[in-house]
């Protein structure tokens, strides 16, 4: 009886795991050049820079974000933890405003690596990434928790 | 082998070409701002009814409807093409042209915007050239029916394009970012009204003033809008030397029936109090404007719509009226069938200044792949003075004793951006 108990609960384990391996995603973090002065951001910061609404920060430096190409991973992950959008209604908004002369989109590079490469170069961008480890270069700024599957 | 083209088609080539074109002929990219940037936009649509005698228009800048049961695809259908030339961080042009059906029952494309923009900084732009009416939320992108939840937008009985200038201001306040924004010019474009029997009338070069406040907090949008219109044509009917003109003229009460649907130099001003709300998977939008003139009847505007995402698919729900009193003027003749005929057309007469229509519309929008939706959509129209729907039959009675009526259209439509 107590070996079956036991050989239940390594399944409950071996599920336990299964999922949580599944959907457990690294967080996305907003990063800036490692030379900027600013230290962090808030939620609404971010939102006024990626969202074109005004893209200064809070030092009064302005900046250009940049975005990913297509349908990423770490994209669809960052606008869902950011504004719980999926990328149809991103690009929604951004026909809105582009189509309407407002402003203008962020710039978009081909992958993730490009993003972080340019970040680490230029200090007027603002991009973001998966939380991966150490990055020389860069700064983290705010992080976005990504708690379920996009 | 010759090939057989119209100057109007001839005109269409030579707009998107030279859009296409520019676009070509630029390349690479600044510091952190491409060169140039070239996209479009466009709806396949098509709606169909089942109304004996009712043309159903998208708006009044159509001169033919959708008749009954007949699919019509080219009320919705549109294609628009945008070009961007960023010169330098400050200075940027804009060329955006759109082909749809128009006043003149073709598909002749129209520059839409097209403008000098500086933007010597974040929080400051000014803009110099053909430029949207932006008066109501999404006011400015009414055509781009990928940006938007339902397929078309509320009617506007004035045009959404003026040639002018605007200037905004940008500024984080509290949590929130505030947004100021004034704008004047000379409008631009050509209506047709529901009773004008397919007469154009010209708005260019009227004045258009006005002016915007607007506060984003969270996913919470607010916006206090006003402004005037100042009328520069007048409608034919009553142009000098129309036979309409002299014929009202000879009636007791003729002047005033003049004054009522005069437009020449006619002022309108509007009021627009809106919010919106967008997170998450909900979005909703709640405007309210009221619109005042001279001898005119107040008249109200309601919009409203709200949407909530279920995966790929956003179900929606929308609203919206024009309303406003029927102040009828007699002819100040007297009654009996010898008078009848004249008495009526001075009615109908000022019928075409009285507007209320109502539309509740159900609809879906399917995001299935990347920058295409496709949308189906029910609208339940109502309307005794109707904006945008030419009915025949309203012209056999007599205008002061119209009864409201009910339109119910059907519309499927695929809309893309690239």
């Amino acid at each position: 009886m107590g070996k079956r108990f036991s050989g239940t609960k390594t399944w409950v384990m071996l599920l336990a795991l299964i999922l949580f391996s599944a959907s457990a995603r690294p967080d996305i973090v907003v990063i800036v050049n490692a030379a900027s002065n600013v230290e962090q951001l808030s939620r609404d910061d971010v939102v006024n820079i990626f969202m074109g609404r005004y893209r200064k920060l809070p030092d009064g430096t302005s900046v250009m974000p940049l975005d990913i190409k297509g349908d990423a991973p770490e994209k669809k992950d960052f606008y869902k933890a950011l504004l719980d959008k999926n990328l149809p209604e991103v690009n929604a908004y951004w026909a809105r405003l582009v189509f309407s002369g407002r402003t203008s989109p962020p710039l978009i590079l081909e992958d993730a690596d490009q993003v972080l490469k340019k970040v680490t170069l230029d200090p007027t961008v603002i991009g973001y990434t998966t939380d991966s480890g150490t990055r020389e270069g860069v700064k983290i700024v705010y992080r976005l928790p990504v708690t379920s599957t996009p | 082998m010759p090939i057989d083209i119209s100057p109007r088609q001839l005109h269409t080539a030579v707009v998107f070409g030279l859009l296409f074109g520019l676009g070509s002929a630029c390349h690479g990219d600044t510091e952190n701002l491409p060169r140039f940037s070239l996209r479009g936009f466009g709806t396949l649509g098509g709606v169909y009814h089942n109304d004996e005698g009712t043309l159903f228009r998208r708006d009044i800048g159509q001169a033919g409807g959708a008749r009954r049961d007949q699919v019509s695809l080219v009320q919705d259908s549109m294609l628009g093409a945008q070009l961007s030339l960023f010169l330098h961080e400050q200075f940027e042009i804009t060329a955006q042209a759109i082909s749809r059906l128009n006043t003149e029952n073709n598909l002749n494309p129209q520059l839409t915007w097209g403008y000098v923009k500086y933007k010597p900084d974040e929080a400051v732009s000014l803009r110099i050239g053909r430029l949207g009416v932006d008066t109501y939320m999404q006011g400015d992108s009414a055509q781009i029916g990928y940006a938007n939840l339902p397929i078309r937008q509320p009617i506007t009985f004035y045009p959404r394009i003026f040639d002018g200038m605007d200037a905004e201001f940008n500024h984080p306040l509290g949590d929130g970012t505030l947004r100021l924004k004034g704008f004047g010019g000379w409008t631009q474009g050509k209506l047709i009204g529901s009773l004008s029997a397919g007469a154009v009338y010209d708005t260019g070069g009227s004045q258009f003033l006005g002016g915007i406040v607007e506060y984003a907090l969270y996913g919470w949008t607010g916006r206090f809008s006003a402004g005037q219109l100042r009328m520069r044509n007048e409608i034919d009917t009553i142009s000098p030397g129309s036979p309409e003109l002299a014929a009202l003229q000879m009636l007791p009460n003729g002047a005033q029936i003049i004054d009522v649907i005069s437009q020449k130099n006619r002022e309108i001003n509007f009021q627009t109090l809106a919010a919106s709300y967008d997170s998450g998977p909900l979005q909703g939008i709640f405007s309210f404007s009221f619109l005042e003139s001279a001898q005119w009847p107040d008249r109200t505007l309601l919009y409203s719509h709200v949407g909530y995402r279920l995966g790929p698919v956003t179900p929606y729900i929308s609203y919206s009226s024009q309303h406003g009193s029927r102040p009828f003027i007699s002819s100040g003749l007297p009654s009996g069938p010898a008078f009848n005929a004249i008495n009526q057309a001075a009615l109908l007469a000022q019928s075409g200044v009285f507007v209320n229509q109502s539309d509740l519309i159900v609809g879906a929008r399917y995001d299935f792949i990347d920058n295409m939706a496709l949308k189906f959509q029910v609208d339940f129209m109502r309307y005794k003075d109707p904006e945008s729907i030419i009915d025949a039959d309203l012209l056999t009675q007599s205008a002061d004793r119209w009864t409201t009526r009910s339109l119910t259209v059907f519309s499927l439509a695929l809309d893309f951006v690239f």
